[in-house]
Protein backbone atom coordinates (compact mmCIF):
# COMPACT_ATOMS: atom_id res chain seq x y z
CA UNK A 1 0.00 0.00 0.00
CA UNK A 2 1.40 3.65 -0.93
CA UNK A 3 -1.44 5.49 0.69
CA UNK A 4 -1.09 6.65 4.50
CA UNK A 5 3.08 4.82 4.27
CA UNK A 6 5.96 6.54 5.86
CA UNK A 7 6.74 9.48 4.15
CA UNK A 8 10.37 10.59 2.80
CA UNK A 9 11.53 14.32 3.25
CA UNK A 10 10.98 16.41 -0.04
CA UNK A 11 13.79 16.57 -2.59
CA UNK A 12 15.21 13.06 -1.29
CA UNK A 13 13.30 10.92 -3.77
CA UNK A 14 15.80 9.68 -6.51
CA UNK A 15 14.67 10.39 -9.99
CA UNK A 16 13.76 7.45 -11.90
CA UNK A 17 14.12 8.31 -15.66
CA UNK A 18 11.91 6.39 -17.66
CA UNK A 19 9.14 5.57 -20.17
CA UNK A 20 5.51 4.99 -18.94
CA UNK A 21 1.76 4.33 -20.28
CA UNK A 22 -0.62 5.85 -18.09
CA UNK A 23 -4.41 6.35 -17.99
CA UNK A 24 -6.33 9.01 -16.13
CA UNK A 25 -9.83 7.59 -15.98
CA UNK A 26 -12.34 10.63 -15.10
CA UNK A 27 -16.00 11.93 -14.75
CA UNK A 28 -17.16 15.52 -14.96
CA UNK A 29 -19.23 14.68 -12.14
CA UNK A 30 -16.38 15.29 -9.86
CA UNK A 31 -15.01 18.39 -9.18
CA UNK A 32 -11.00 17.58 -8.81
CA UNK A 33 -10.52 15.36 -12.45
CA UNK A 34 -8.57 18.78 -13.50
CA UNK A 35 -6.02 18.58 -9.86
CA UNK A 36 -6.01 15.27 -10.61
CA UNK A 37 -4.45 15.13 -14.09
CA UNK A 38 -2.19 18.25 -13.06
CA UNK A 39 -0.79 15.72 -10.12
CA UNK A 40 0.35 13.59 -12.25
CA UNK A 41 1.96 15.49 -14.76
CA UNK A 42 3.76 17.35 -12.20
CA UNK A 43 4.76 14.29 -10.36
CA UNK A 44 5.94 13.02 -13.60
CA UNK A 45 8.27 15.79 -14.20
CA UNK A 46 9.06 15.91 -11.05
CA UNK A 47 9.96 12.03 -11.26
CA UNK A 48 11.44 12.41 -14.53
CA UNK A 49 8.91 10.06 -16.24
CA UNK A 50 7.40 10.49 -19.71
CA UNK A 51 4.57 9.99 -19.75
CA UNK A 52 2.72 8.42 -22.38
CA UNK A 53 -0.74 9.36 -21.33
CA UNK A 54 -4.04 8.20 -22.30
CA UNK A 55 -6.85 10.42 -20.86
CA UNK A 56 -10.02 9.01 -20.72
CA UNK A 57 -13.33 10.70 -19.89
CA UNK A 58 -15.84 7.59 -18.35
CA UNK A 59 -19.10 9.15 -19.76
CA UNK A 60 -21.71 6.68 -18.60
CA UNK A 61 -22.39 3.59 -16.52
CA UNK A 62 -22.05 1.13 -19.31
CA UNK A 63 -18.66 2.61 -20.03
CA UNK A 64 -18.23 2.14 -15.84
CA UNK A 65 -18.77 -1.03 -16.00
CA UNK A 66 -16.63 -2.22 -18.71
CA UNK A 67 -13.84 -0.59 -17.21
CA UNK A 68 -14.33 -1.43 -14.01
CA UNK A 69 -14.45 2.22 -13.26
CA UNK A 70 -14.23 2.57 -9.08
CA UNK A 71 -14.62 6.17 -9.16
CA UNK A 72 -12.62 9.50 -10.69
CA UNK A 73 -10.25 10.47 -10.91
CA UNK A 74 -8.28 6.61 -11.38
CA UNK A 75 -4.71 6.55 -11.99
CA UNK A 76 -3.46 3.72 -14.50
CA UNK A 77 0.37 2.81 -14.24
CA UNK A 78 1.31 0.47 -17.07
CA UNK A 79 -1.95 -0.96 -16.84
CA UNK A 80 -2.15 -1.21 -13.23
CA UNK A 81 -4.23 0.72 -10.26
CA UNK A 82 -1.50 1.54 -7.81
CA UNK A 83 -4.13 2.56 -4.79
CA UNK A 84 -6.49 0.65 -2.62
CA UNK A 85 -9.79 0.92 -2.64
CA UNK A 86 -10.94 2.91 0.50
CA UNK A 87 -14.35 2.45 1.56
CA UNK A 88 -17.39 -0.45 1.42
CA UNK A 89 -17.27 -0.39 -2.28
CA UNK A 90 -19.83 0.70 -4.58
CA UNK A 91 -21.07 -0.71 -8.29
CA UNK A 92 -18.78 1.04 -11.27
CA UNK A 93 -20.79 3.97 -12.02
CA UNK A 94 -19.89 7.15 -14.31
CA UNK A 95 -20.68 9.71 -11.30
CA UNK A 96 -18.56 7.90 -8.57
CA UNK A 97 -15.60 10.08 -6.92
CA UNK A 98 -13.24 8.02 -5.52
CA UNK A 99 -11.64 8.21 -2.24
CA UNK A 100 -7.96 8.26 -1.57
CA UNK A 101 -6.36 7.53 1.86
CA UNK A 102 -4.15 10.44 3.21
CA UNK A 103 -1.45 11.07 5.80
CA UNK A 104 -2.67 11.22 9.40
CA UNK A 105 -5.45 8.71 8.44
CA UNK A 106 -7.85 11.47 6.25
CA UNK A 107 -9.70 10.78 3.48
CA UNK A 108 -9.65 12.91 0.13
CA UNK A 109 -10.71 13.15 -3.16
CA UNK A 110 -7.33 13.04 -4.66
CA UNK A 111 -3.77 11.09 -3.60
CA UNK A 112 -1.35 12.45 -1.99
CA UNK A 113 1.37 14.19 -4.22
CA UNK A 114 3.89 11.99 -2.27
CA UNK A 115 1.81 8.69 -2.78
CA UNK A 116 1.38 9.26 -6.81
CA UNK A 117 4.86 10.24 -7.20
CA UNK A 118 5.93 6.99 -5.38
CA UNK A 119 3.83 4.80 -7.53
CA UNK A 120 5.15 6.57 -10.99
CA UNK A 121 8.83 6.09 -9.70
CA UNK A 122 7.51 2.29 -8.82
CA UNK A 123 5.54 1.89 -11.96
CA UNK A 124 8.88 3.33 -13.94
CA UNK A 125 11.09 1.12 -12.40
CA UNK A 126 8.73 -2.01 -13.26
CA UNK A 127 8.57 -0.77 -16.61
CA UNK A 128 12.51 -0.12 -17.31
CA UNK A 129 13.16 -3.97 -15.88
CA UNK A 130 10.85 -5.32 -18.28
CA UNK A 131 12.17 -3.53 -21.20
CA UNK A 132 15.80 -4.62 -20.00
CA UNK B 1 -31.97 24.63 -9.44
CA UNK B 2 -31.72 25.52 -5.60
CA UNK B 3 -33.74 27.61 -3.72
CA UNK B 4 -32.54 31.05 -3.76
CA UNK B 5 -30.99 33.38 -1.14
CA UNK B 6 -34.14 35.35 0.95
CA UNK B 7 -36.20 32.74 0.02
CA UNK B 8 -38.22 30.57 2.80
CA UNK B 9 -36.58 26.87 3.46
CA UNK B 10 -39.17 24.28 2.26
CA UNK B 11 -39.96 22.29 5.96
CA UNK B 12 -39.20 18.75 6.28
CA UNK B 13 -39.56 16.15 9.09
CA UNK B 14 -37.21 12.72 8.49
CA UNK B 15 -36.00 9.43 10.17
CA UNK B 16 -33.20 10.05 12.47
CA UNK B 17 -30.64 7.38 12.95
CA UNK B 18 -30.43 8.09 16.81
CA UNK B 19 -34.36 7.03 16.44
CA UNK B 20 -37.18 9.17 15.74
CA UNK B 21 -37.62 11.84 13.48
CA UNK B 22 -36.54 15.79 13.49
CA UNK B 23 -38.12 18.51 11.56
CA UNK B 24 -37.05 22.21 10.61
CA UNK B 25 -40.05 22.73 13.20
CA UNK B 26 -38.45 21.26 16.11
CA UNK B 27 -35.21 23.97 15.50
CA UNK B 28 -37.27 27.05 16.10
CA UNK B 29 -35.22 27.92 18.90
CA UNK B 30 -32.06 28.12 16.97
CA UNK B 31 -30.87 31.34 16.24
CA UNK B 32 -29.60 30.11 12.98
CA UNK B 33 -29.65 26.39 11.23
CA UNK B 34 -27.46 24.64 9.22
CA UNK B 35 -29.28 22.07 6.40
CA UNK B 36 -26.23 19.58 5.16
CA UNK B 37 -26.71 17.53 2.40
CA UNK B 38 -24.95 14.97 3.39
CA UNK B 39 -23.44 11.00 2.67
CA UNK B 40 -21.67 8.27 3.88
CA UNK B 41 -19.40 7.46 0.82
CA UNK B 42 -18.37 10.66 -1.00
CA UNK B 43 -14.60 11.16 -0.13
CA UNK B 44 -15.78 15.05 -0.24
CA UNK B 45 -17.99 14.68 2.72
CA UNK B 46 -15.00 12.48 3.92
CA UNK B 47 -12.74 15.19 4.19
CA UNK B 48 -14.84 18.01 5.64
CA UNK B 49 -16.47 15.66 8.12
CA UNK B 50 -14.34 16.38 10.98
CA UNK B 51 -13.99 19.94 10.20
CA UNK B 52 -17.69 20.13 10.10
CA UNK B 53 -18.48 18.29 13.18
CA UNK B 54 -16.41 20.58 15.09
CA UNK B 55 -17.85 23.95 13.17
CA UNK B 56 -21.65 21.88 14.03
CA UNK B 57 -20.62 21.14 18.33
CA UNK B 58 -18.92 24.77 18.64
CA UNK B 59 -21.82 26.46 17.47
CA UNK B 60 -24.02 24.60 18.80
CA UNK B 61 -22.91 26.32 21.93
CA UNK B 62 -24.27 29.91 20.48
CA UNK B 63 -27.36 28.68 19.01
CA UNK B 64 -26.94 27.41 16.09
CA UNK B 65 -28.76 24.17 15.25
CA UNK B 66 -27.35 21.74 12.79
CA UNK B 67 -28.62 18.94 10.99
CA UNK B 68 -27.67 16.50 7.83
CA UNK B 69 -29.11 15.06 5.50
CA UNK B 70 -28.44 12.13 3.24
CA UNK B 71 -30.49 11.99 0.15
CA UNK B 72 -28.92 9.19 -1.68
CA UNK B 73 -30.00 6.30 -3.21
CA UNK B 74 -28.16 3.06 -1.66
CA UNK B 75 -28.84 0.33 -4.82
CA UNK B 76 -25.54 1.56 -6.04
CA UNK B 77 -23.80 3.05 -3.23
CA UNK B 78 -24.54 0.84 0.27
CA UNK B 79 -22.18 2.98 2.16
CA UNK B 80 -25.24 5.06 2.18
CA UNK B 81 -27.76 3.01 3.37
CA UNK B 82 -29.42 4.18 6.50
CA UNK B 83 -27.96 1.58 9.20
CA UNK B 84 -24.70 2.69 7.57
CA UNK B 85 -25.62 6.25 8.21
CA UNK B 86 -26.42 4.84 11.71
CA UNK B 87 -22.57 3.42 12.04
CA UNK B 88 -20.83 6.26 10.65
CA UNK B 89 -22.75 8.86 12.81
CA UNK B 90 -22.12 6.63 15.87
CA UNK B 91 -18.40 6.33 14.66
CA UNK B 92 -17.55 9.63 14.28
CA UNK B 93 -19.86 11.43 17.27
CA UNK B 94 -21.56 13.64 15.14
CA UNK B 95 -22.64 16.37 16.96
CA UNK B 96 -25.86 16.69 14.54
CA UNK B 97 -29.00 14.71 13.87
CA UNK B 98 -28.53 12.26 10.46
CA UNK B 99 -31.61 12.17 8.97
CA UNK B 100 -32.66 9.93 6.19
CA UNK B 101 -34.75 11.16 3.01
CA UNK B 102 -35.46 8.14 1.28
CA UNK B 103 -37.63 9.83 -1.06
CA UNK B 104 -35.20 12.39 -1.94
CA UNK B 105 -37.90 15.13 -1.30
CA UNK B 106 -36.28 17.16 0.89
CA UNK B 107 -33.60 16.97 -1.79
CA UNK B 108 -35.74 18.23 -4.61
CA UNK B 109 -37.26 20.58 -2.67
CA UNK B 110 -33.97 22.44 -1.73
CA UNK B 111 -32.43 21.97 -4.95
CA UNK B 112 -29.79 20.34 -3.89
CA UNK B 113 -27.08 18.99 -6.15
CA UNK B 114 -24.14 17.82 -4.23
CA UNK B 115 -22.18 16.27 -0.66
CA UNK B 116 -21.81 18.28 1.08
CA UNK B 117 -23.98 21.58 0.34
CA UNK B 118 -25.06 23.57 2.84
CA UNK B 119 -28.02 25.71 3.37
CA UNK B 120 -27.62 28.26 5.87
CA UNK B 121 -31.21 29.56 7.70
CA UNK B 122 -31.29 32.78 9.05
CA UNK B 123 -34.27 34.51 10.72
CA UNK B 124 -37.53 33.45 9.69
CA UNK B 125 -36.03 30.66 8.32
CA UNK B 126 -35.10 31.91 5.00
CA UNK B 127 -31.74 31.50 2.85
CA UNK B 128 -28.69 32.90 4.15
CA UNK B 129 -26.03 31.01 2.69
CA UNK B 130 -25.85 28.22 0.49
CA UNK B 131 -22.85 26.37 -0.79
CA UNK B 132 -19.37 24.95 0.59
CA UNK B 133 -17.90 24.50 4.43
CA UNK B 134 -14.57 26.14 3.34
CA UNK B 135 -12.79 26.97 0.17
CA UNK B 136 -10.15 23.68 0.66
CA UNK B 137 -10.67 19.78 1.31
CA UNK B 138 -7.42 20.08 2.83
CA UNK B 139 -7.65 21.45 6.44
CA UNK B 140 -4.11 22.65 5.83
CA UNK B 141 -5.04 24.67 2.46
CA UNK B 142 -8.39 26.83 4.15
CA UNK B 143 -8.29 30.29 3.20
CA UNK B 144 -11.74 31.24 3.39
CA UNK B 145 -14.09 29.99 6.09
CA UNK B 146 -17.59 30.51 4.24
CA UNK B 147 -19.50 28.07 7.03
CA UNK B 148 -17.89 30.06 10.28
CA UNK B 149 -18.24 33.61 8.48
CA UNK B 150 -21.98 33.08 7.30
CA UNK B 151 -22.72 32.06 10.87
CA UNK B 152 -20.37 34.60 12.70
CA UNK B 153 -22.68 37.15 10.37
CA UNK B 154 -25.94 35.67 11.36
CA UNK B 155 -25.22 35.41 15.06
CA UNK B 156 -24.32 39.00 14.73
CA UNK B 157 -27.40 40.37 12.96
CA UNK B 158 -25.90 40.50 9.78
CA UNK B 159 -26.64 39.32 6.23
CA UNK B 160 -23.19 37.16 5.19
CA UNK B 161 -21.15 39.09 2.93
CA UNK B 162 -20.76 35.86 0.98
CA UNK B 163 -23.99 34.65 0.19
CA UNK B 164 -23.65 31.77 -2.28
CA UNK B 165 -20.11 29.91 -3.12
CA UNK B 166 -20.28 26.58 -5.06
CA UNK B 167 -21.02 23.94 -3.51
CA UNK B 168 -18.26 21.23 -3.74
CA UNK B 169 -18.39 17.51 -3.57
CA UNK B 170 -19.98 14.22 -5.26
CA UNK B 171 -23.34 14.23 -7.02
CA UNK B 172 -26.23 13.60 -5.04
CA UNK B 173 -27.53 9.91 -6.12
CA UNK B 174 -30.44 9.95 -7.76
CA UNK B 175 -32.93 6.80 -7.95
CA UNK B 176 -32.93 5.45 -11.35
CA UNK B 177 -36.92 4.47 -10.41
CA UNK B 178 -37.78 8.05 -9.90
Amino acid sequence: MVAGGARRPAGTIAAVPGRLAATYLYSRECPSHEEGLRLLREAAAAQEVELELEVVEVRDDRDAEARGFPGSPTYLLAGRDPFPLEGGGHAPRADACRAYALPGGRIGPLPHPDDLAEALRSAARAAAKERT
Amino acid sequence: MSIAIGDPAPDFRLPAVAGGEVGLDDLAGARAVVVAFWCNHCPYVRAWEDRFNAIAREYAERGVATVAICANDPTDYPDDSFENMARRAEEKGYAFPYLHDATQGVARAYGAQRTPELFVLGPERRLAYHGAIDDSTDPDGVGRTHLRDALDALLDGRAPATAQTPPVGCTIKWSRAA
